[in-house]
């Protein structure tokens, strides 16, 4: 059994996890062919926000450990009526509640979020830990939004999935909530892909997302001041 | 007593070490020699108020005994080698390079311990000399070699387990106790009509029990008879969990007001046993006001806790586990009310 790793990262769900682990590779943080032991970063998904705001206190005294980070997304929690309610919706609020979090933990930086993401520093020789909030710490959103942000202005076919979304709302009463809009645009194109119904991890590794635009480097260079890669 | 907070300084491995937060019952997780049994004895020191038993008791858990020959006859004397106990000792040069031993607690019932070496003089043996708080408690002769050497009897070992009615600790060291120090302990439990107690905990692992019977000057488990149904069978007939257990039932109800050190309290016991062991050592533990500080390297025995607190959530603040390591000035804390997130999410504590 290995030792917990040094440097870890924690998210929302597998989605997360596929999506942001592919967007490393491509982006050369992470280099194919290394496992657990050998990769400089771990990756955990955890199951939605309140389980990341309750990992916080405890996750980082893990033995060993140097640097923790920690991906949100700024959306709140699906309510039947279709409005986004629960723990914090909205990056301002959700990020009060990580700040919360972190006074107690003793974070000795300023507790400022600001566009290119939180680094700290728990007490004066604890672990770095770090925030991220989906999609750029400013908007309301999700990793959908983020990676919605990754396809190229030109890209007629998302184009369309985005005409074709709005039509299906307007002219055939589809369901999906409002919030959700980037989530059913996505689906919708990843649904007209040579596999259709890729998942955001498979669409990041066929090269579907440009992660050469500015919102996929501004989110590697949170992780590499993150955790020194 | 309950220890709120304790502080070490310059006990065997540790320069200075401190444990915040400590609750009702504490379990104690780190790495092969991480100083997790200096920590129990650092307990069990304070909580016998400085009692001279108390340390060498540690120190014979520890087998860190010498038998010298006493010149012309069969007898020996047992020696305790007093230098291990000081951070450094075994390279001190001379009485004064042994920094003082300090062990200490804050809050409600605070204490204050420390262990010195009183320098011989030209009349008198160098001492080890005990002091709690403020006033010197005990004291022990030390050789030139750094050996604590007598009073006791030539050739006798010091076991004080079983002699008081109601200690204030009782070290239970991986394992379990010596069918000698258990069957002290059993006659005390009898005096004071205590004996359910112990039987009600070993119900964790045998339902029927009904009684436990020591035959006189019990040495060996099969001197101890258990009660099943009826059915009596020797000690010796059962696997190893039902002794350590049987140490653990025994040592929890003869403490009143004082603690409890368990060295690997998941010694035999199967995994599906260890949440009902939790239980009942914290149904125990707050009924007779004892403090529990126990060691593991088992992920089963935390996910047991785990288990026991999240079917008696009033528990979770009874409940806290530290890992030890060196390389801090303090212990890691983990709260009873996070045990919970600490399981569901695979969080690491050891």
């Amino acid at each position: 059994m290995a030792a917990p790793p040094a440097k870890q990262l924690v998210v929302e769900g597998p989605n997360d996890y596929h999506a942001i682990l592919h967007l490393l590779l491509k982006s050369g943080v992470f280099v194919t062919g290394l496992d657990d032991q050998t990769s400089p970063l771990s990756i955990k998904a955890l199951q939605g926000k309140q389980s990341l705001l309750d990992d916080m206190p405890e996750r980082w005294k893990e033995s060993g450990r140097t640097a923790i980070g920690y991906v949100l997304d700024a959306d709140g929690y699906l309510q039947n009526d279709g409005s986004l309610s629960g723990d914090p919706p909205g990056c301002t609020p959700t990020w009060q509640a990580i700040s919360y979090r972190f006074q107690n933990l003793g974070v000795v930086d300023p507790l400022e979020l600001k566009s290119d993401g939180f680094v700290g520093q728990i007490s004066s020789n604890g672990p770095r830990i770090g925030v991220w909030i989906m999609p750029n710490n400013q908007a309301v959103g999700a990793i959908e939004e983020f990676l919605c942000s990754l396809t190229s202005p030109a890209n007629a076919l998302f184009i369309h999935a985005r005409h074709a979304t709005s039509q299906a709302r307007t002219k055939h009463a589809a369901e999906f909530p409002e919030a959700h809009r980037s989530k059913a645009e996505l689906a919708c194109w990843l649904a007209w892909q040579e596999e259709p119904a890729m998942t955001y991890g498979q669409a990041m590794s066929a090269g579907k997302f440009d992660f050469q635009l500015e919102p996929a480097n501004s989110f590697i260079r949170w992780i590499r001041r993150l955790f020194d890669l | 007593m309950l220890l709120h907070d304790l502080t070490i300084e310059n006990y065997r491995s540790f320069a200075k070490y401190k444990l915040s937060n400590l609750a009702r019952v504490n379990l104690l997780v780190g790495d092969n020699n991480c100083g997790k049994t200096s920590v129990l004895e650092a307990v069990a020191l304070l909580a016998s108020e400085g009692d001279m038993g108390a340390l060498l008791r540690t120190l014979e858990l520890r087998e860190d005994i010498e038998s010298i020959p006493i010149p012309g006859g069969p007898a020996y004397h047992t020696v305790y080698d007093g230098r291990s106990l000081f951070h450094f000792g075994e390279v001190a040069q001379d009485y004064d390079e042994l920094t003082p031993i300090h062990f200490f607690s804050s809050g409600n019932d605070h204490r204050n311990l420390k262990i010195r070496v009183q320098a011989p003089t030209a009349s008198e043996p160098a001492e080890l000399v005990f002091t709690l708080n403020g006033s010197t408690s005990s004291s022990i002769r030390m050789d030139g070699h750094g050996r604590l050497v007598g009073p006791w009897i030539s050739g006798m070992r010091w076991t004080p387990q079983g002699q008081e009615s109601t200690p204030m600790f009782v070290f239970v060291p991986a394992g379990g106790l010596t069918s000698y120090d258990l069957s002290g302990l059993w006659q005390a439990l009898l005096k004071s009509s205590r004996e359910h107690i112990a039987i009600q905990v070993m119900r964790v692992l045998h339902e029927g029990i009904t009684g436990i019977v020591f035959s006189p000057a019990t040495e060996h488990r099969r001197d101890v008879l258990i009660e099943i149904n009826g059915e009596r069978d020797t000690l010796a007939r059962y696997g190893a969990g039902t002794s350590s257990l049987l140490s653990i039932a025994i040592a929890i109800a003869s403490i009143r007001n004082g603690c409890l050190l368990i060295d690997e309290i998941d010694t035999g016991l199967h995994y599906l046993r260890l949440s009902d062991m939790w239980r009942m050592v914290l149904k125990t533990a707050a009924e007779l006001d004892v403090q529990v500080f126990a060691t593991t390297h088992s992920l089963d025995c935390i996910r047991a806790l785990a288990e026991a607190v999240e079917n008696e959530p009033a528990l979770a603040d009874e409940v806290a586990i530290f890992r030890i390591d060196r390389r801090f000035e303090e212990a890691v804390h983990f709260g009873g009310d996070a045990l919970s997130v600490i399981v569901n999410h695979e969080i690491e504590v050891r």
